[in-house]
């Protein structure tokens, strides 16, 4: 499985999606930083506009998740490569499955990297720039980012849903269109810290989670007893 | 007789429209099966089947004596093939692409890689993206990819598509090589006639989605060494008196004035007699030798000269 995985990430040019990414993070959070910092003297900016901005790189990564499930798997179909690694002694469940996990491990990966990332960079910013009125304290961050990141590991799996809409119709166009549905719907969770629980966040996580994999399995559940057209 | 692949009954259809029917195809071991077809025959679709990209509707594929099932995996390590048009990791290079499929069919002897390039004689390619090539230098590359691994069987569908004459004649040498000095056995489509004739030890003729015939180049040449044209302006007296007076049977009407005689051990000269002595007039009276040309043909138009 893992040679699978390394072979699919030689044949996509992975680092180039990756930059490409990590690029798209850093100007839309600079663009929420700079809204904030312009409006910290009409309205007031709270802890949690803080962690909006942290929060909303996400959306980001369910996007390019989209982008990686539109290279990975619809282009394959799409090009008719996939009547090539179809004729090779591998199972078809497992060559669909090295690329969900690439898809899937990536996505959860960059939402924490970068929220990681971007909560550091803003905090360094509000210490000097102080644009967030009340402290923000290290503690706060780090128990924010323990109580969220099984979060992130869900969206990883909603993401997955384009992947379902994607394969009805073997097109780029509407894989890419429904991930972004899915970031503007669910990518961000605004969440007042005070009075959510671990446990609804739980809930919230499952739910998302098993849509995810119910989505996938619908899309990939016949693949050893379909046509390659 | 050892066989390499055989269909039983196969038949796929799409949408309850019947594309292929009731295929019994026999590869024997060692040789080559020239599959021969006008487009649309069903040619390539009988090939997807055996390549399992495709779910026959009805009957069976029996391939190195086990049946193909949707998860017979093991059974793809020993064949090889180009559908249609060779396809491609269009971005990468040539040498990126034999490699990746070297490390999909778990074949580790990488310097094949280069021998394969040599045989089909594509050069200067070195950095060079495959969306860049030609179509003819694609099927080069299309089929250097297929014998890397040496596989026992090797399917080609129309390989010589989109090459030169001389492309042609190196990749027809080429497949008499592998099949003599590796004893690949090879089926390979094809709509061009004098392909098929100058390489196949069997060919198999589809029409409309069935296999009309399946019969080994031998007894084609054999059967159809020769025969005897007549032209005249009165076929129906002609048929008379060589049914009747020369006792002929095997003979064919073509149009209302072209008769074949296909029987041997009666010559030109005791037919021109007989016809003399009873007084009908011919427009011409010649020996021919029908290539596989006419036979396909005979079998393709078959239908609708019955």
């Amino acid at each position: 499985m893992l040679k699978l995985i390394h072979l699919e990430i030689r044949k996509i040019n992975f680092w180039r999606y990756i930059l490409g990414a990590i690029a798209a993070c850093f100007v839309f959070t600079g663009m929420l930083f700079f809204s904030l910092y312009a409006d910290r003297n009409d309205l007031a900016n709270t802890i949690s506009d803080f962690f909006f901005v942290v929060d909303s790189t996400r959306m980001i990564f369910i996007v390019f998740a989209g982008v990686l499930i539109s290279r990975l798997i619809i282009e394959e179909y799409h090009d008719k490569t996939i009547s090539l690694m179809f004729t090779y002694p591998i199972s078809r469940k497992k060559i669909i499955i090295s690329k969900l996990l690439i898809i899937i491990c990536s996505t959860f990966f960059f939402i924490l990297a970068s929220r990681i990332i971007v909560a550091a960079i803003l905090y360094m910013l509000n210490n000097s720039l102080h644009f967030i009125d009340g402290e923000i304290t290290i503690q706060m961050i780090t128990e924010y980012f323990r109580n969220t990141i099984i979060y992130d590991l869900s969206f990883s799996g909603i993401s997955l849903v384009s992947l379902f809409f994607g394969m009805l119709k073997k097109s780029v166009r509407t894989t890419i269109i429904a991930s972004i549905i899915i970031a503007v719907f669910f990518g961000i969770s605004n969440e007042d810290l005070s009075d959510v629980s671990i446990s609804s966040f739980l809930v919230r996580s499952l739910i998302f989670a098993v849509i995810g994999v119910i989505a996938t399995y619908f899309s990939i559940r016949n693949i050893e007893q379909k046509d390659v057209l | 007789m050892e066989y390499i692949l055989r269909t039983h009954d196969l038949g796929k259809s799409f949408n309850g429209e019947n594309v292929v029917s009731s295929i019994n195809m026999n590869i024997k071991k060692g040789e080559i099966y020239g599959l021969l077809g006008p487009n649309g025959a069903g040619k390539t679709t009988v090939m997807k089947m055996i390549l399992n990209l495709l779910k026959p509707s009805r009957g069976a594929i029996e391939v190195f004596n086990e049946t193909l099932t949707n998860t017979s995996y093991e059974l793809f390590k020993r064949m090889n093939a180009i559908i249609e048009y060779p396809i491609f990791y269009e971005k990468l290079t040539a040498k990126d692409n034999l490699d990746l499929h070297c490390e999909y069919m778990g074949y580790h002897n990488k310097q094949d890689i280069k021998t394969a390039l040599d045989l089909v004689n594509l050069k200067n390619i070195d950095n060079k993206a495959v969306k860049n090539f030609s179509l003819g230098m694609k099927q080069r590359l299309g089929i250097a990819r297929a014998i890397i691994t040496k596989p026992e069987l090797l399917i080609l569908d129309e390989p010589v598509n989109g090459l030169d004459p001389v492309g042609i004649i190196e990749i027809r040498n080429l497949l008499e090589m592998l099949n003599k000095e590796y004893g690949i056995t090879i089926l390979i489509s094809s709509h061009i006639l004098a392909e098929i004739e100058q390489i196949a030890d069997t060919i198999g003729v589809m029409n409309n989605g069935y296999l009309v015939e399946e019969v080994s180049m031998d007894s084609i040449r054999e059967n159809n060494a020769e025969y005897i044209e007549i032209e005249t302006g009165d076929a129906q007296k002609v048929v008379y008196i060589i049914d009747s007076e020369l006792n002929i049977k095997n003979f064919k009407v073509l149009d209302t004035n072209k008769i074949r005689i296909y029987e041997t051990g009666m010559s030109q000269n005791q037919i021109y007699k007989k016809l003399m002595e009873n007084d009908i007039s011919i427009t011409s009276i010649n020996t021919k030798t029908a290539s596989l040309e006419d036979y396909f043909l005979s079998l393709i138009g078959g239908g609708k000269n019955a």
